[in-house]
């Protein structure tokens, strides 16, 4: 069964969802300057982790003092756990962000990055030693403590090469970084709310494939919609979900299980949700928690529902002036300030509104044509009829003659082209089998269009072998149709002043027809496709030789293979004078009933 | 006349009537016509006829006022009643599901789905005659 693909929103937990790796590094480059280095710290599966990685900021952000002060006691910041430590107790929220000084009084500070109202890693830079930091006192105090654990010149030799900073210095600095961290984070700010849009699009395109091959298939609205329903229960593992449309004009409601009600109780319940429910951004909702239960036992009694319900979410379908709806999700398993997920119930509801228009559209302009076809058969009845009176009357007129089977051969042509859309666009199919000689109905239908053969200077030979008594159960009327459409395609598509054979075998199982004419060239990679509806082959498309909807060899495959079990060939041979093509029809004699 | 050579033609469109009716009368067969289920009703009580075309879609007076197929239907209904040995030849403009059901039930020897070629049809008709 097609299913709906499970489409993923990014991640946001950490900023290396947001934005790429190296992307991040080029930005803090050009963030860092003189001040010794910047790194980010967030949490990846639950261990704080350093980005850029180790390796690469290490030799810039590390300070030669660091190499002592690693093996330094805890102090309230210190650096045996270093940033890392930091970000995680930031992360928490445990400490604030801000400055922080080392053990030795040598100086960093952080700067969040927040993304929808959580901090989701650290940025921290700095390294600094401010007017009262005084580090060579605290070194000798801590050398005091620990005698002779390290060489204590060589240690102080390094606090020149930890720059010293003004208040001044250090306030324009953090702003600066702050100023950056932020447009960092605009950046990936933007890069989510791209993936998401490609994450909606997918899903869009997903519902929109879904609905569109449910429909090909010949499934009613309704059976698709429930079936999209099952999906989105499935996707988003929500308990029930269902539509609810009244067409304001027309008396028709679609609503889909588990929870059907009529339709005057939908309306009901669509009336209660405008004025009682809470509307925001499109979406109108109620929760138990939001007042006593005063519209939740409403629509449980409405639907039906055994226990009211904790919360409803209601996305309106709107469809213009004419029909109004709900998509309602009863007790869904997500909360009102989950904007990404209501942006796919948005992206939804959208969806489904669009492609309902479009098969509404659909539906009224078949119907339109149905019944224009529809209208058309009496006049074109008339004609045939009255040709063959005139054709009694003015026997001896030959130009009269050919006037008429001109316009026998037009109305022919018409009915032909009016039976195949009817075929095409009809999704039942109603067969009258019976037993018929098909060799007559090859001769009515070659006496068709041998006026039509008669324009083009078309010869058509017929060839009978076997037992022609023979008799094929079918529908006379569909066999009629795919025939008729080989013979014209053949006459369409032959050069003038040529010949068209038809060939008529009875053999033991089955009887074959085969329709050859010469023309222009099929290319082998089209051979199955010339089969496929309002396909036109590559030559004739691109030269614009002939006119065509391309329906004709669709209809005599479907008419074969689906009414009547047989089969459908095409064979080509390129010979010197040109493109031979044969098309062959297999039909059993006798019916098999047909799954249509 | 030789009854068996009796055509019915049940047809609301008086131009049709009118061009199969001279074609059989020409080529020597008896030919009634009726517009619609009143007069066929009548015509089928008066005589036996070999071969009925039925336009399935007919204007009604009295007996279905709304539905014109079920009128068509009604007649089918009557003949394969009523005259078994006759004939019928059902001409439809379309083959919907309802028509279909009521096609099968009762059986017609032939089903024209219109526009059918004037002498196709003058020559299915003849056909049925012929075989008896």
């Amino acid at each position: 069964m097609e299913r709906i693909t499970r489409v993923e929103l990014p991640e946001k937990s950490k900023i290396t969802d947001l934005i790429e790796e190296e992307i991040l590094s080029l930005l803090l480059k050009g963030l860092n300057e003189e001040e010794r280095g910047l790194v980010v710290e967030e949490i990846v599966d639950g261990e704080v982790k350093r980005v850029p990685s180790r390796e690469v900021i290490l030799e810039s952000y590390w300070t030669p003092l660091c190499n002592y002060m690693h093996k330094f006691p805890l102090g309230e910041f210190h650096c045996r756990n270093s940033t890392q430590e930091l970000a995680r107790c930031i992360i928490k929220g445990e400490i604030q962000p801000g400055r922080h000084q080392c053990y030795l009084g040598i100086e960093a500070f952080s700067i969040p990055f927040e993304f929808q109202g959580e901090i989701i890693g650290v940025l921290f830079g700095g390294k600094y030693q401010t007017e009262d930091s005084n580090i060579e006192e605290r070194l000798e105090s801590f050398y005091d403590q620990e005698k002779g654990w390290f060489d204590l010149e060589e240690a102080k030799s390094h606090i020149p090469s930890i720059r010293k900073m003004s208040k001044k210095e250090i306030k324009k600095l953090i702003e600066r970084l702050e100023e950056g961290a932020s447009q960092v984070m605009k950046i990936a700010s933007n890069n989510y709310t791209l993936k998401k849009t490609l994450a909606y699009q997918g899903f869009r395109s997903e519902i929109m494939s879904f609905f569109v091959k449910q429909l090909q298939v010949g499934l009613p609205l309704e059976v698709i919609l429930l079936r999209i329903l099952e999906e989105v229960n499935y996707l988003f593992e929500i308990e029930s979900s269902l539509f609810l449309l009244t067409y304001r004009g027309k008396d028709a409601t679609i609503s889909a299980p588990p929870l059907s009600v009529d339709q005057r109780t939908i309306k009901m319940i669509i009336s209660e949700i405008k004025s009682g429910f809470n509307e925001r951004d499109g979406m109108y909702s109620w929760k138990k928690r939001e007042d006593g239960t005063k519209h939740l036992t409403r629509i449980r009694d409405k639907f039906g529902l055994k226990e009211s319900p904790n919360s409803i979410y209601a996305l309106p379908l709107p469809f213009g002036d004419e029909i109004e709806g709900f998509f309602i999700f009863i007790d869904p398993n997500i909360e009102w300030d989950d904007s990404d997920f209501v942006g796919f119930l948005k992206v939804l509801a959208e969806t489904i509104t669009i492609q309902i228009n479009l098969w509404q559209g659909t539906i009224e302009r078949e119907d339109f044509m149905a019944e224009m076809v529809h209208r058309l058969k009496s006049p074109m009845q008339i004609i045939m009829t009255k040709c063959m009176t005139l054709e009694d009357k003015l026997k001896g007129d030959q130009e009269f003659q050919r006037t008429i089977q001109g316009v026998k051969g037009g109305v022919t042509l018409l009915d032909h082209q009016t039976k195949g859309y009817s075929f095409i666009t009809t999704k039942e199919r109603f067969p009258i089998i019976k037993p018929y000689q098909i060799h007559v109905l090859v001769r009515t239908c070659i006496n068709r269009f041998r006026s039509i053969a008669e324009i083009k200077n078309i010869g058509i030979k017929l060839e009978e072998t076997g037992d022609k008594r023979k008799e094929v159960e079918m529908d006379k009327s569909m066999m009629d149709l795919a025939i008729s459409n080989l013979i014209d395609n053949a006459i369409k598509y032959s050069f003038p002043s040529s010949f068209i054979k038809i060939k008529l075998l009875f053999k033991e199982e089955s009887c074959c027809i085969s329709i050859s004419n010469k023309g222009y060239e099929i290319l082998d990679e089209e051979r199955d496709k010339i089969f496929e509806r309002y396909y036109r082959g590559e030559v004739i498309r691109r030269k614009d030789l002939i006119p065509g909807t391309g329906i004709g060899l669709a209809v005599a495959k479907e008419i074969v293979e689906k009414i009547h079990k047989g089969e459908v060939k095409a064979v080509s041979h390129h010979l010197r004078d040109g493109y031979h093509h044969t098309f062959s029809i297999f039909l059993p004699y006798h019916w098999e009933v047909a799954i249509l | 006349m030789n009854m068996k050579k009796k055509i019915l033609i049940v047809e609301d469109e008086y131009s049709t009537i009118e061009d199969i009716g001279e074609r059989l009368k020409n080529d020597g067969y008896e030919v009634d016509v009726a517009c619609d289920v009143k007069e066929a009703m009548e015509h089928l009580k008066e005589s036996e006829y070999a071969v009925v075309l039925l336009d399935i879609m007919l204007p009604t007076r009295e007996v279905i006022e709304r539905d014109p197929e079920q009128a068509g239907v009604e007649i089918l209904k009557n003949l394969k009643k009523d005259s078994p040995k006759t004939r019928v030849v059902v001409l439809t403009a379309v083959m919907n599901h309802r028509t279909h059901k009521e096609i099968k039930e009762y059986a017609p020897d032939e089903v024209m789905i219109k526009p059918v070629d004037g002498n196709e049809l003058c020559e299915t008709l003849k056909g049925l005659v012929e075989r008896g």
